[in-house]
């Protein structure tokens, strides 16, 4: 269950939002009850979706989780200036984020039904310790407002990664007028829009290719297909990281921005600064970081490299082609940092061919689960590997292809250009976004609703 | 843009005028589809039909109410043991015939039984298994009518009477028509010589008026059958249209087309196609595009060869594993073949030619 289905635009946002103003307003901006009704809603959403999948329980891991952190933060924050606690004070850490960490490992490696959001609750939580360890925030008391923050729904499921410091203030008091709610609601609609009017239709091209057969397609059609995908799996994340904001300032948060057009990047350093910006950060601030970064020579700072992306790689999830992405990015990544760079940052549009390149490349990894699979579509790319897995081809189906998606493919290419992408989202000052919203929410709905009893979305044989 | 504020920062007149103008034209479009709906009528329908299912799923999307099903899912169909369905069959026969001659049942052979009226010959029970309620009424629906020997039957196969082996040349003048596998034929089978004209969600509804895709002219059936002259006419639809209407409306309409082509095209020889199976998961799933469905559909579509100039051929036995179901490993969609085995498909239709003496 995710932000762009019917029961959630129509059904749950409608009556939660009016339920959770009226508490607001009740309480005169203090959030209190506002927060008590949030931690209702977010449950109840995530349990919806849970039971949906068949694992009603996993919600229970949320809850259990939640207290854990909560009781081992209260702890650690106790224990903060008692000079002869300081290594019950490490341990109390060490036990929280071992405990959190365990309980993903298990479900990501073991399980076939994650449940919804752990990747990112987790590492929320753990953000949060590590922040009260390192003594830059102090420890929530309310269990409430810790609920309240962990388990809000704009960003559980695939939300933002935050930080504790940026929510405090406005889990105590928060405030919403009419002008704020337009904003976000218009951000709402536009990140809407983008995943299901872009994305899911960009995307329909790399479907149509697997339909068809890695073996048997032209080159053309494979390099057509990296990209569609690559534009596919930004708009997609982008848009519902959009919708992640676009809530959360309904209800009276700033949700940390998550996307800066990163296609526009010259270096793949610079892409992985501008794409799932969260992230990327706490991978710096836990492990990097600590881990010494860059400051304790060139050696060192290449196995920090490496141990980051081999993170990385691993938590995006268990099969092979995820580390394969993680490590062609890491070598990338580690040649920039050793020489590339100066010379990348001194050409504008080169490195610009460079980082599509190699990021496209990159992101065909990251599509294909099976290696078998993954290396015939590499072959297909890059056709003088005479491995011999062509099978049937059809010389000239890109054309074919170019006719369907090749408008809105455009239309999104032209969408990743910064200029562009940050003129929309300011565009919401003006008159005209308003009825420009009314039209893109009309066509998403109209979108959605004619792919739902469909088992293949839009899709006709 | 000046004009005046309200009150509360920021949002202006126009704004709220400009976007509930907007609003009521979508209103408008959606409510004028669905007026289109009602009245009805053939070029109405795509528009409406669009409109409806969206504003029909919306409505589910919101009440989540079951729409019953066109036929009604019985004990019968949930049976599974030979002798239940054998059962049931035995009593649907016995209440339509409506009379006492059906009064037992013969042995006949290793799985099979007739009964004692004569109408029916052998049935086997193991395919009476994968019939669901309305195919079992629309084989004793057959019988009763008094239809041939040779077609009453439960999964009618055509006597492969006259197929031989013929060569690519066969194809000079062939039309294949159909939905998006044909196009799949037409794109990636090998056969270079013939016309197709395949258009992906072509139903039989739809065949006649669609403008195909795989024509460089886009013409419509119906045009290129009355400009050019064909030998050999290749059809295959019937997946698109599984979810609507039942086995008899969708025969019917494949008759009265078949007669039209038949007017239009006086020498060819048509071959009418079994639809092509959906694999073992999606036939599990629940979707309403499974096999059963497609078997009874099949089933009717070969009572409708004769022998003499329309031949019935199904292709599924070469991709089919040991469920009847599209061999999972030569799909991955559970609904389209992989390219690369169009190649298979050429060949039997190399291996099924008609030379008529």
């Amino acid at each position: 269950m995710s932000f762009s289905t019917l029961e959630f635009i129509i059904v749950f946002l409608p009556v939660f939002l009016v339920i959770y103003y009226t508490l607001l307003k009740l309480n005169r901006s203090k959030a209190s009850l506002a927060n008590i009704w949030l931690i209702i809603g977010s449950l109840a959403f995530v349990f919806y979706a849970d039971f949906a999948s068949g694992h009603y329980y996993n919600t229970l891991i949320l809850v259990l989780l939640g207290i854990y952190s909560f009781l081992m933060a209260r702890g650690i924050s106790f224990l903060e200036n008692k000079e002869s606690y300081i290594l019950l004070r490490k341990a109390l850490f060490i036990a929280g984020i071992t405990v959190i960490l365990a309980v993903l490992f298990v479900y990501k490696y073991y399980v076939k039904i994650l449940p919804l959001g752990i990747s990112f609750y987790s590492f929320t939580m753990i953000a949060y310790l590590a922040d009260i360890y390192n003594r830059r925030v102090k420890a929530e008391d309310s269990i409430v407002k810790y609920f309240a923050y962990i388990c809000m729904f704009p960003k559980l499921f695939q939300g933002p990664i935050t930080r504790y410091s940026q929510f405090s203030e406005s889990l105590e008091q928060r405030n919403i007028n009419i002008r704020r709610f337009d904003r976000a609601l218009k951000l709402f609609i536009m990140g809407l829009a983008m995943k299901v009017l872009l994305a899911d239709k960009v995307g329909l091209l790399f479907f149509e290719i697997e339909k068809i057969g890695f073996e048997s397609i032209s080159t053309p059609l494979a390099w057509m297909g990296a990209v569609a995908f690559s534009l596919q799996l930004y708009f997609d994340f982008c848009g519902y990281t959009l919708m992640a904001m676009g809530l959360g300032n309904m209800l009276g948060f700033r949700i940390p921005v998550n996307f800066d057009s990163p296609y526009a990047s010259r270096s793949v350093s610079e892409f992985y600064r501008r794409w799932h910006i969260t992230l990327g950060k706490w991978f710096r601030d836990y492990i990097y970081i600590p881990l010494g970064g860059n400051r304790k020579g060139v050696i060192v700072t290449l196995i920090n490299l490496f141990v980051v992306w081999l993170l990385t790689g691993v938590w995006h999830g268990r099969s092979l082609n995820f580390l394969i992405w993680a490590g062609i990015l890491f070598v990338f990544i580690s040649l920039e940092k050793l020489f590339l760079n100066k010379l990348l940052y001194k050409t504008k549009v080169l490195s610009r061919i460079y980082l599509i390149f190699v990021i496209v490349v990159s992101w065909v990894t990251f599509a294909i689960t099976d290696v078998t699979r993954l290396w015939i579509y590499i072959t297909r790319m890059f056709p003088f590997i005479n491995a011999g897995y062509e099978s049937n081809v059809l010389a000239d189906d890109y054309i074919k292809y170019c006719r369907m998606y090749g408008p809105i493919m455009l239309i999104a290419i032209v969408l990743c250009i910064p200029k562009v992408y940050r003129g929309l989202l300011a565009g919401r000052r003006k008159t005209i976004s308003s009825f420009l919203c009314i039209l893109l929410f009309v066509l998403s709905l109209f979108a959605i609703s004619k792919g739902m009893n469909n088992p293949f979305m839009y899709f006709d044989f | 843009m000046e004009s005046k504020k309200i009150k509360n920062n920021g949002i202006s007149i126009s704004e709220i005028i400009l976007s509930a103008m907007v609003l009521l034209v979508c209103l408008a479009i959606f409510g004028y589809s669905i007026f289109l709906k009602m009245i009805g009528g053939e070029e109405n329908v795509k528009f409406s039909e669009l409109m409806a299912d969206a504003t029909n799923n919306i409505h589910e999307g919101i009440y989540p109410w079951n729409y019953a099903n066109t036929y009604s899912a019985t004990d019968f169909q949930l049976a599974d043991a030979a002798g239940d369905s054998m059962d049931a069959f035995y009593h649907m026969y016995y209440n339509k015939k409506g009379d006492a001659t059906v009064s037992s049942r013969v042995p006949v052979g290793k799985y099979g039984v007739s009964f004692n009226d004569g109408l029916m010959s052998e049935i086997n029970i193991y395919e009476l298994d994968s019939l669901s309620i309305s195919g079992m009424e629309a084989v004793i629906d057959q019988a009763i009518k008094g239809v041939s020997e040779n077609s009453a039957g439960i999964i009618a196969s055509t006597e492969p009477i006259d197929f031989t082996t013929v060569d690519d040349s066969y194809f000079d003048d062939a039309v294949f028509i159909g939905d998006s596998r044909m196009v799949g034929v037409s794109e990636y089978a090998g056969i270079d010589n013939a016309c197709f004209l395949g258009k992906t969600a072509m139903t039989i509804y739809s065949m006649m008026d669609e403008k195909c895709e795989t024509d460089p002219e886009r013409r419509t059936v119906r045009e290129v059958l009355e400009s050019e002259s064909f030998g050999k006419i290749y059809i295959m639809v019937g997946i698109n249209e599984v979810g609507t209407g039942d086995v008899d409306y969708f025969v019917d309409h494949y008759v009265e087309v078949l007669n039209e082509i038949r007017e239009l095209q006086p020498n060819a020889i048509i071959f009418v196609q079994a639809i092509m199976h959906v694999s073992h998961d999606m036939d599990m799933s629940g979707s309403y595009i499974n096999n059963t469905a497609i078997n009874d559909r099949n089933q009717g579509l070969s009572q409708l060869a004769n022998g003499t100039d329309i031949f019935y051929i199904d292709v599924n036995p070469l991709f089919d594993d040991e469920y009847g179901a599209l061999v999972k490993a030569y799909t991955w969609d559970d609904v389209h073949l992989y390219a690369t085995h169009y190649t298979t498909w050429h060949e039997f239709y190399l291996q099924h030619g008609i030379v008529l003496p």
